[in-house]
């Protein structure tokens, strides 16, 4: 295994390995700044141009977007009150905070040097776990894989918005999406209105950059933020060396948290950059400073959030299954190289998997130095007319849509997807939920059909072993969780207000 | 999510909000999806059939709107005052911009696009509008052609 990731860092450490990292940094690190464009958004915006380039280049350089897009958001979370993703919405708390007292700059390059050390971590942990998962997932069969989908979107059902019920939905609205088109095995049209163009399926591309950046802008235009424009100046300032040795492990801490939160299929960068700011607040001594401008509640949530890219390619890489929605966008991208992720990877083309681990590696250290450089022109991001970054996204989001198909009819997909993003989250539904239940109905599909023909129709298959007993004990434990954590909530909220 | 007290009070001053209206049209998708399966054809090759897994998605989409509208408290939250025109205008250049970039090249589609919306919000003076939308449309055009090699549409007979 050794030998297999040294030669994964010779291919990251070449010159094309060192600049198409860079590239996908700088470009995740502008996208994340840009509130609305989230890591996947910034990916699958990226996709087209991979196309001419090597699997061993292409598919290090998305994640590297991935990586540089969680560090990015943190640029408006501190300066302006506005994460840039949602995995930066706990970095606001102390993080704006701190930037009211002057002190911007250290939040700044805490976030970066915590995100890096964070990031260091989840890759350690990705090349100790990957391995012995892809070998524990050569022993999961068709309704294993159908089981660990359902609890993908079981977790993401429950933590999304404030509405169980309406998460639960949207997930199998998108499970409805991916049936779209000609069914796999007898190509009968399914959902097709007739319309040949349908014959294929929906494209992820659409989706994604409909159901996110598409309706972000017409959130902001019928907001009325569109005319917006703020300015902010800030410097990088680094904090004394005595604070950076007391936030490292912090920050490991939180890379470790954050590397299993990314890990489990469905859960994100939001999960686990709130569960890392409240782990800290918890163990750390003095706490009754966050909140108040902390630099130990930037380091917490920036570290775990930064952690979760590596830990969402632990279940991609290893079993084929996306962690979450960037995951997805990567595993898109797999598809279009011809490359299939699971346990086989590793047998078949050893050279991908740990290729993309060394680079996901190097992607950190790259981010630490060009996020010093680049966090000025970065910030002007927050400070350009929002009619004109609003319109750069929606090229940018028709060119992404246009190119995956050289056809039009993807740009009016994004479009009504985009009006379908726009009315869920006025609604307190979750577009995230949606664009996760496509991306996992095929694999939920196949090995449903798959498992249900090795049983002859019975659905007993599901609930036979070891390893379906778990599985379902995690689907229930991961539907029940929200309902009884509110109930305990409540019951000492009542008992405070008694006492 | 206390469903037992929300039935309660829900019964009791009851209410057709908007989302109520989203359940009851997710109500009929769900109806219609598990409708459509009875028309799917199963090949001989294929023992499940193509419609055993949308027809159980019918189901759920069915029962967890009917769940969400019975549990949605009664009323609807004061939301602020949205400016749907600008919405409008956005989505329908959108829509423009699909229809005609195909037929009339990359380049003339692009350019009233990234001219029309800045425009339309008035916050940006018209002068830089221009300059923005002619010097975006070129950067764009040859970054991504050129450089990248993504096809783009051509302008009819020019090339």
């Amino acid at each position: 295994m050794l030998h297999l990731f040294f030669n994964g860092l010779m291919n990251a450490l070449s010159f094309k390995g060192l600049l198409y990292v860079t590239i996908g940094v700088v470009w995740g690190i502008f996208g994340g700044a840009m509130p609305g464009i989230s890591g996947s958004v910034a990916m699958a915006l990226l996709l087209p141009l991979t196309f001419g380039l090597e699997p061993i280049y292409a598919l290090p350089m998305l994640c590297a977007v991935y990586v540089g897009a969680e560090y990015g958001g943190s640029i408006p979370a501190i300066l302006i009150k506005t994460p840039g993703t949602g995995a930066n919405a706990a970095t606001v708390i102390d993080g704006y905070e701190l930037h009211r007292q002057g002190r911007g700059g250290e939040a700044l390059f805490t976030s970066l040097f915590s995100g890096t050390i964070g990031g260091i971590v989840s890759v350690i942990l990705l090349v100790i776990f990957a391995v012995p998962l892809a070998s524990f997932g050569l022993k999961f069969g068709p309704s294993q894989y159908t089981l660990l989908g359902i609890l993908g979107l079981c977790i993401i059902g429950s933590i999304s918005g404030n509405n169980q019920l309406k998460g639960m939905l949207s997930a199998v609205l998108g499970l409805w999406l991916a049936v779209v088109g000609a069914d796999p095995i007898s190509a009968e049209p399914r959902y097709t209105f007739g319309y040949y163009k349908l014959i294929s399926g929906i494209n992820l591309i659409p989706l994604i950059v409909g159901m996110f950046a598409i309706s972000e802008v017409f959130r902001q235009a019928t907001e009325g933020e569109v005319g917006s424009r703020l300015k902010e100046k800030v410097n990088v300032k680094f904090p004394k060396l005595k604070k950076l040795l007391e936030l490292t492990p912090i920050a490991v801490v939180s890379g470790v948290i954050g590397t299993f939160v990314g890990a489990l299929p469905g859960a994100g960068g939001s999960i686990a950059s709130w569960l890392c700011y409240s782990q800290a607040k918890q163990w750390c001594k003095n706490t009754e400073t966050f909140g108040q401008g902390d630099l130990r509640g930037v380091a917490a949530p920036e570290a775990g959030n930064n952690s979760v890219p590596a830990g969402s390619l632990i279940p991609l890489l290893a079993l084929g299954v996306p962690g979450s929605n960037s995951a997805a966008v990567l595993m898109a991208s797999f598809s279009i190289f011809g490359i299939g992720p699971g346990p086989m990877l590793f047998v078949e083309r050893p050279e991908v998997p740990y290729t993309i681990m060394a680079c996901m590696l190097i992607a950190q250290f790259v981010m630490f130095f060009v996020g010093l450089i680049i966090i000025k022109p970065a910030v002007i991001i927050t400070s350009i007319d929002k009619s004109l970054l609003c319109t750069a996204i929606l090229i940018f989001a028709s060119i992404g849509a246009f190119s995956v198909s050289n056809d039009p009819f993807a740009i009016l997909l994004a479009v009504i997807f985009g009006i379908v993003g726009f009315f869920m989250k006025k609604y307190d539904y979750s577009p995230a939920a949606t664009v996760l239940g496509f991306v996992l109905g095929e694999i939920i599909e196949g090995n449903f059909r798959r498992s249900l023909s090795i049983s002859r129709g019975s659905f007993d298959i599901f609930f036979t072993g070891g390893l379906n007993m778990m599985l379902m004990f995690m689907i229930v434990a991961s539907l029940l969780f929200p309902v009884v954590s509110g109930r305990l909530a409540k019951r000492r909220a009542a008992a405070a207000k008694n006492s | 999510m206390n469903i037992s007290n929300n039935l309660k009070d829900n019964f009791k001053n009851f209410k057709i909000n908007v989302t109520r209206i989203i359940s009851l049209v997710m109500t009929a998708l769900g109806a219609y999806v598990i409708h459509e399966t009875y028309g799917f054809r199963k090949s001989m090759f294929d023992p499940v059939g193509p419609g055993v897994y949308p027809r159980l998605l019918g189901w759920l989409m069915i029962v967890l709107s009917i769940l969400i509208f019975f549990t949605t408290p009664n009323g609807s939250s004061k939301k602020k005052k949205l400016d749907y025109k600008a919405m409008v205008f956005v989505g329908g250049a959108m829509l423009l911009y699909a229809l005609l970039v195909e037929p009339v090249g990359f380049v003339p589609a692009t350019f009233p696009f990234m001219l029309a919306i800045p425009m339309y919000f008035k916050t940006v003076e018209k002068k830089f509008c221009v300059v923005y939308a002619a010097v975006m449309t070129a950067i764009l055009y040859v970054f991504f052609r050129q450089f990248l090699g993504v096809l783009l549409p051509k302008i009819p007979f020019l090339g």
